[in-house]
This record gives C-alpha cells, sequence and structure tokens, in this order.
C-alpha cells in the first residue's frame, strides 16, 4: 500500500508533548469521518477535537475538506473545515490529529512532516508563530473566543474553535515538505482529468472567491463550514459536499482509491453508511 | 527558450493545482517543487515562480491552473 500509513499525532497540551505514529488497524474503515469517529470513541475520555483527512485528500480534485470532530460529555460535534489545511496534513503525511488536554498558559502550536511538534508558549510568541514553516507550504488556524479562522479566511464552526481556545490553544500551522508515492500514475491522471472536467456537476456555480486546496471553483460559499451529516462517502473521502453528485458514486471513488493503491473493496464502500451510524450511535 | 511567468496573479483564487502539478514526478508528489510558490498576502495571492523552469515543466504547470494566472515567455 503505497500511501495509506493511518499517521495519527496526539498532541497533549497539558504537558506540551506530541506523540506521532501508526495507529492500530482499524480495519474497513477507509479514513475521514470514519477514523475520525472510531479515534473519538477510543479517546472518549479525554474529550478530544480530531481533525482527520481522507484516503483522497491532496490527489484528487474536490478532496479539499478536513474532518473536525469535537467529543465533550456533552456529545459529538462535528463540522467540515474549508482551506488548505487539508492539503497540508496529507503532505505533512498526518492522516488524523488529536487534540486534548489544556495549556496552563496560552500557546501556539506548530507542526512540520513526520509529526514533530513545536510548542510556543505565551502570546509573546504570536511573530514567531506566523513565522514558522515554509513561505507557500503551510496552513495557519488562529482560535479566538469570537470566531476562529483558517488561512485568515476560512471559518471554523464557532463552537469547536472556542474550546479549543478555551483549553489555551491560540494557533495551529501545519508545514508540509514530504514526497508520496502513487501506485497507479496513468489511472490517476486521467481520473484527476475527468474529476475535474466534472466541475460542471458542483452543486455551486464558479466564482473568484479564495478556494480551498484542489478546487478550482472559488465559490462564494467557500469560506462556509459544511454540517451536511447525510453525506456518508464524501465525509469519509472529505470530499466537499458540493461535489457530491461527483463522490457520492462507489464506483468513481473506488477507482480513485485504487489509483492510489488502497486495498479496499466495492463492499467496504457500499458498509461505510452502516458503519458510520454505528459508530455515531455510540456518541 | 520558454520560462514559467506568473503575469495574472491578480484573478488567483489559491487553489494550488499549480503546486500539486509542478511536484507531480512521474510516479509521486509532494509541494517540494522550486517551479512556483503561490503565497497569501493581506488582499490576494501572489506567486515566487523559478524562472529558470523551461519547456515542457513550465507548459505543465501553466496549463494546471484553471484562472490562466500563468503563462510561459520567451527569453
Ligand atoms: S493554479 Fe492558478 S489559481 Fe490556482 S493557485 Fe495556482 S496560480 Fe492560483
Amino acid at each position: 500500500m503505497a500511501n495509506y500509513s493511518r499517521q495519527v499525532l496526539a498532541v497533549n497540551l497539558n504537558t506540551h508533548e506530541a506523540e506521532y505514529g501508526s495507529y492500530a488497524d482499524l480495519g474497513r474503515n477507509i479514513g475521514g469521518l470514519g477514523f475520525a469517529l472510531e479515534l473519538g470513541i477510543q479517546h472518549r475520555e479525554l474529550e478530544p477535537t480530531v481533525l482527520s483527512i481522507g484516503p483522497l485528500t491532496g490527489f484528487f480534485p474536490f478532496a479539499s475538506k478536513v474532518c473536525l470532530l469535537s467529543v465533550s460529555s456533552s456529545g459529538l460535534t462535528e463540522s467540515y473545515l474549508s482551506g488548505s489545511l487539508s492539503l497540508m496534513l496529507r503532505f505533512a503525511q498526518i492522516d488524523c490529529l488529536l487534540i486534548y488536554g489544556t495549556s496552563k498558559q496560552p500557546v501556539f502550536v506548530s507542526v512540520h512532516s513526520g509529526g514533530q511538534v513545536d510548542f510556543l508558549e505565551g502570546e509573546a510568541a504570536e511573530p514567531l508563530f506566523y513565522k514558522s514553516g515554509s513561505l507557500g507550504r503551510r496552513s495557519f488556524l488562529a482560535f479566538t473566543d469570537g470566531g476562529s479562522l483558517a488561512d485568515n479566511y476560512f471559518k471554523l464552526h464557532d463552537e469547536i474553535g472556542r474550546r479549543l481556545y478555551r483549553r489555551n490553544l491560540l494557533g495551529l500551522v501545519v508545514s508540509a515538505d514530504r514526497t508520496l508515492n502513487i501506485a497507479k500514475e496513468k489511472d490517476y491522471s486521467e481520473l484527476c482529468r475527468e474529476i475535474l472536467e466534472r466541475g460542471r456537476d458542483l452543486e455551486v456555480s464558479y466564482s473568484n472567491q479564495p478556494s480551498c486546496a484542489l478546487c478550482p471553483a472559488g465559490c462564494n460559499f467557500s469560506k462556509e463550514t459544511e454540517e451536511r451529516p447525510e453525506l456518508v462517502l464524501s465525509h469519509c473521502l472529505v470530499t466537499c459536499g458540493f461535489a457530491k453528485n461527483i463522490y457520492e458514486n462507489v464506483p468513481l471513488a473506488f477507482a480513485c482509491l485504487n489509483s492510489l493503491g488502497y486495498p479496499f473493496l466495492h463492499e467496504d464502500l457500499e458498509g461505510l453508511e452502516k458503519m458510520v451510524a454505528e459508530l455515531r450511535a455510540q456518541f | 527558450m520558454k520560462i514559467l511567468t506568473a503575469p495574472h496573479m491578480e484573478r488567483c483564487i489559491g487553489c494550488l493545482l499549480c503546486l500539486v502539478e509542478a511536484g507531480t514526478v512521474k510516479s509521486s508528489v509532494s509541494l517540494n517543487n522550486t517551479l512556483i510558490r503561490v503565497i497569501r498576502k493581506s488582499s490576494g495571492f501572489g506567486a515566487e515562480v523559478d524562472e529558470t523552469a523551461v519547456g515542457g515543466e513550465a507548459e505543465r504547470v501553466v496549463k494546471a491552473c484553471p484562472r490562466n494566472c500563468l503563462a510561459t515567455a520567451e527569453i
């Protein structure tokens, strides 16, 4: 399997420590929402915020979102974030970022490829934070009580952003410099071309707004969060909900996964709705 | 000789399709290429391009941009 390492970075705000590693086998769970739910359940007592990308993220057009789950004693909040964080997580080789605990003092977290993390302590570290990583290959999240933003433009779900801010996390940056393999280059290129041509099937019109990574649409809704729990396959792939006419399609999703070398079967994709319903029911 | 240029970055939407295309070499992809970097500015986007990129490599990146921000220029 070329790319599917299921790498998880766990960031402990209590101790300012981080742990990076391959995660235990999650069977036929392809990633994205499914992976985030599994981790949320396994670490429920930590009340984590989980950021998860999907198996197509960083490779295919419109595979541009990040699944955000926030687990608390009152249940689960689920939202999808726009911007370039998805691309940077992919090329930092982080499938899932788990953030938990509360920092004693305000802190900025700078994440590098392969799970290396710098904790920049105190509000005075802000200028240093904005110098982290490499220009053009990084994505910033800034948390405030009154509205958090990714890449200084894309909105985070209010409650999820506020919860991180109240844990004394002021900002998060992910920088990316890894090289990844494509198993079947010819199939991959053809599929990318075909999907780009299907931009006309989006539920939104093309416009000139700042766009998500690997989305040519620049639509008027790009800065908004997405909450459409009915889109299970899209949310496990973590593709844009407006591209549901493209990606809510098992044969196409299977072909994309196959071109990257993922070992999943048609049945795995067909079984996602049931699997996600069972996982959601545990909250 | 043709080189890569970025004459119309006022049209850029920051989709980074150019960055990924530039970093796609045979069966691997990365963001580490030196051909192009797209930089978010206080308003809009700018680009740093490697003006030593020539020929097919430059053409490929130009074609990847959905907003025609990029071009090649004869030097
Ligand atoms: S492909 Fe074009 S629109 Fe997209 S980031 Fe590059 S220059 Fe900007």
